[in-house]
């Protein structure tokens, strides 16, 4: 007898219809499961056996095929153990199917040896592919239910266990989880524990940051060990603009294909943070592997990506960030298929000043040969840098300086100067595609960024007499534009242009 | 190879040469035969025959040494061989055939630069290169004998600071008709003679570089920008023969070069032991000025400096203060030295920023600050305290140092 399921697979955010159907006729036992399936898939056909027998259902012996359509489709991952079982049991005539003439019903799942029904990554994104194709219902594990909910117009139906779940098919689905409420997910978010405030002094870097922040700037901070830059890059998401229900939704997408969605957690409600170490490879930072996985540029998808020592990076991935950070994606080739995960995030690289880390600190002398100087800062190349507008000096603050600074501000304040500034920004943009300052193209910089005469005169003679490039007199025009934008001001004058310069920094050292 | 004496151009190319291969050769001779003029009158052979024996004393000497030092010492062995056999006039029409920028100047003629002499062991050659033909470098190597030099040398680590003074001075210097001499070495030596070039005055040479290896090789390769640039509108010269690789014990031996070229010598930074500090030591010998840039107490590069100062240096704070002791246009700009910035402010500078400015401006001529510390010092917020800064900067009355700190320039 023949019986079909419907489920899905994913190839990277998008997802695919993919058939699951069961042949059982009377010959000598096997049971094969065919359609391009991985080493993963392959497997299941243990776990399904056993999960069959330990559900109380009988694994007769008979010629069973398994068939995965289409045909020319990779299959990957554990999540079609569940639409096999069920395809199966469908087939054997142990289950009648429920769901005549009231739509599909499509199933993901991965089986346990007993039965019960384990989380699969990726949820979310197979609940939107298939709402978006008039797919009435997801047939879920439980532990996936919180996600797949967040998907409004899709039934979601969880079950706990393969016998659970041929329950839901004999009566056609019953007991669908609520939808959950967005905004109350949202509203709900503590906020978070690092404070602005807790850090005293370097309120000129704090002010730097902000910009950055109001502007989607780019930011590369050069200080000693231990002057705080890991501290500061860390209290970035708390003064970013509040998660939009949209946003949120996008950043537990990606976490959720990543499979990096913890149990019991159905929504990202904070803008990332990822800080990857150094010695990670260029596929851990912008993505890859054989079946393509988000990379931590993705997973810093609206939110902060922290690069601790920059030049110690691999060149591959410092190279394989201009993507990213130009096009707010990145799109990942392999033979079988091409996927594009989002990547629109915040670059804070943090570098020493140099391998010793104590050139300029005043305190230790630094014991850097000219050369091993050179090296260091010309690992940097000039296109990656050319995406970095700020560029800034993180001095030490010595105890004294620091208790004197007394307590600094919070992180909500400066967050609401943020906000006000990006609805500037998006007010400004409207119908552009562009949201912040920092992605503007040079024709939209001509337009937008209207300079009063004392600053156009400011800039002509800060061109001349610091030698900028054309490129560097951008960034300080667009990163102007912001502090203006900050300011509440129309046109830039000649005080935002020199806050501006104040932040390009080591470009001299750093060939920019 | 001739019992008759070759001529004297011949002989100096010859031994120069030779002496580029063997530290102590010319003052071997010299001890040996008594004066310079009577080692050039010695028949080839007679010096050909001293050199082995010598030679020979000498290989004992050297099986002592290890690594790389012994495969140099190899191969200078090798080269000083050939050069002993090929005899005088090869040896010259060798170092002639160069391109034309190129000039061979010996102790005997009259274009050798004449404050040489003032060395115990004066080099008998000296090889030079600048400029695009013959008679531009032999004017430049007769300029070196008429105008005024001064050497500004220094570590090849420096600190801003001393970057800073380095291109001040050497820029003041220039403007003024001095002609910077250094070593082209990396840090203050490089940041000197760029200053110099970059300076533009129609200063022929522009900068002087002498060199620790062969006129025409360059080192450190990572200034190979600069080197051209110097080689295009200033002079390369170097006591040793065309193609010689540098090593260690030459750079001394410059040192002694560029300290007698020189009417004064200025040490910006430099470790108590250190080439910055044997150049000096060479000047002081043969009496020139010795000018230091005092440094700050207890830092390991304001050794040398700072003791020297105590030993009698004179104080160098600007360009002024060196042409002061030289004596060259002694009488303008005189008494500046540490006051505050020569520039007066423009004024849409100071009706933009007004209070702010002359606040932070006067901050900063106590020492160098954060923004964040004049922020506090001059009670401004650090926006309005960035905007002044950048401004300084702008009009070039302040520069921003590592370690985020803003230094006030002094012309």
């Amino acid at each position: 007898m023949l019986a079909r399921v419907a489920s899905e697979a994913l190839s990277g955010l998008q997802g695919h219809p993919v058939w699951v159907e069961a042949d059982v006729v009377a010959a000598a036992p096997t049971f094969n499961v065919v359609g391009l399936p991985d080493a993963a898939v392959q497997e299941s056909r243990e776990r399904v056996r056993a999960a069959i027998v330990n559900s109380g259902f009988e694994f007769p012996s008979r010629r069973i095929t398994v068939n995965l359509a289409p045909a020319d489709l990779r299959k990957e991952g554990p999540s079609f153990d569940l639409p096999i079982a069920l395809a199966f049991l469908l087939a054997t005539g142990q289950m009648r199917d429920g769901t005549d003439g009231r739509g599909l019903l499509a199933a993901v799942g991965e089986l346990g040896l007993d039965g019960s029904l384990r989380p699969v990554a990726g949820a979310l994104a197979v609940a939107q592919s298939l709402r978006a194709r008039g797919v009435r219902g997801l047939l879920l594990p439980a532990g996936n239910a919180g996600e797949a909910a967040l998907v409004s117009g899709l039934e979601v139906y969880p079950a706990g266990s393969l016998a659970e779940a041929a329950r839901q098919v004999e009566t056609g689905g019953c007991g669908a989880a609520p939808p959950a409420d967005l905004e109350a997910l949202l509203c709900e978010t503590p906020p978070g524990e690092a404070d602005f405030a807790d850090i005293a002094g370097q309120a000129t870097v704090k002010r730097a940051l902000e910009v950055a922040v109001a502007g989607a700037h780019n930011v590369l901070m050069q200080g000693p060990p231990g002057a705080g830059k890991t501290m500061l890059a860390r209290r970035l998401p708390g003064i970013m603009p509040p998660l939009m229900p949209r946003e949120a939704v996008e950043i537990t997408r990606i976490h959720s294909v990543a499979g990096l969605l913890p149990p019991g957690v159905p929504l990202v409600v904070r803008r990332p943070f990822r800080a990857p170490h150094h010695s990670i490879s260029s596929p851990g930072l912008v993505g890859g592997g054989g079946t393509p996985r988000p990379g931590e540029v993705s997973l810093a998808h609206l939110g902060v990506l922290f690069l601790d020592e920059f030049p110690e990076y691999r060149l591959s991935a410092l190279e394989g960030l201009r993507q990213p950070l130009e096009d707010g994606e990145v799109t990942i080739s392999r033979r079988l298929q091409s996927v594009t995960y989002p990547a629109r995030l915040m670059l804070v690289a943090a570098m020493n000043p140099c391998p010793c880390g104590f050139a300029g600190d005043g305190r230790r002398e630094c014991s850097c040969e000219g050369y091993r100087l050179r090296q260091y800062r010309s690992r940097l190349s000039g296109p990656l840098l050319d995406r970095i507008d700020l560029r800034l000096d993180v001095p030490r603050v010595p105890p004294r300086e620091r208790r004197e600074a007394g307590r600094a501000e919070s992180s909500s304040a400066v967050r609401e100067r943020v906000v006000a500034a990006r609805r500037r920004q998006q007010e400004r943009f409207a119908g552009t595609g562009v949201y912040a300052n920092a992605h503007m193209t040079t024709r939209q910089l001509r337009r937008f960024c209207q300079l009063d005469a004392e600053a156009v005169s400011r800039l002509d003679r800060a061109y001349d007499r610091l030698r900028l490039s054309a490129r560097a007199a951008d960034r300080v025009v667009k990163v102007a534009r912001t502090i203006a934008d900050l300011d509440g001001a129309e046109h830039i004058r000649a005080g935002h242009v020199a806050e501006s310069l104040s932040f390009r920094g080591l470009q001299e050292e750093l060939n920019g | 190879m001739g019992d008759r004496p070759a001529g004297a151009r011949a002989m100096c190319v010859w031994l120069g040469t030779l002496a580029s291969y063997r530290p102590g050769f010319i003052n071997d001779l010299v001890l040996r035969y008594r004066t310079t003029a009577q080692v050039l009158v010695q028949p080839p052979g007679d010096i050909a025959e001293f050199a082995r024996r010598r030679s020979r004393r000498r290989r004992t000497e050297a099986d002592g040494a290890t690594g790389r030092d012994a495969s140099g010492a190899a191969s200078d062995a090798a080269r000083f061989a050939a050069v002993l056999a090929e005899g005088p006039e090869a040896c010259l029409g060798r170092a002639e055939r160069r391109p034309p920028g190129d000039l061979v100047v010996a102790w005997s003629e009259s274009l050798y630069p004449d404050q040489l002499r003032d060395l115990g062991d004066p080099p008998l050659c000296l090889f030079a290169r600048g400029g695009k033909d013959r008679d531009t470098v032999r004017a430049r190597v007769s300029a070196v004998v008429d105008a005024p030099l001064v050497a500004v040398v220094g570590t090849r680590t420096p600190s801003p600071y001393g970057l800073d003074m380095a291109r001040c001075l050497a820029d003041g210097l220039t403007r003024a008709g001095v002609i910077v001499v250094s070593g082209l070495a990396l840090g203050i030596d490089a940041a000197a003679q760029k200053a110099a070039v970059d300076a533009e005055v129609a200063l022929s040479p522009a900068t002087v570089a002498v060199l620790g290896c062969g006129a025409d090789v360059v080192y450190p390769r990572t200034n190979a920008k600069l080197y051209a640039r110097v080689a295009g509108s200033g002079l390369v010269l170097s006591e040793f023969a065309w193609g010689v690789p540098a090593r260690a014990w030459r750079f001394p031996a410059r040192n002694r070069v560029m300290a007698a070229l020189a009417r004064a010598v200025v040490l910006v930074e430099g470790a108590q032991r250190s080439g910055a500090r044997i150049t000096a030591g060479y000047g002081v010998d043969i009496g020139r000025e010795v000018l230091c840039v005092p440094g700050e107490a207890g830092r390991r590069l304001s050794q040398a400096p700072n003791r020297l100062l105590g030993h009698g240096a004179g104080v160098c704070e600007s360009a002024a203060d060196v042409l002061r002791a030289i004596g060259v246009g002694g009488d303008r700009s005189s008494g500046d030295g540490a006051g505050g910035p020569a520039a007066p402010l423009p004024v849409y500078v100071l009706d933009h920023g007004g209070a702010a400015i002359r606040d932070v401006l006067a901050a900063l001529s106590d020492a160098s600050f954060t923004i964040d510390q004049l922020a506090v010092r001059c009670s401004l917020t650090v926006a309005k305290a960035a905007s002044a800064v950048s401004d300084l900067e702008i009009e070039g009355l302040a520069r921003r140092v590592e370690g985020g700190r803003y230094r006030l320039l002094r012309q």
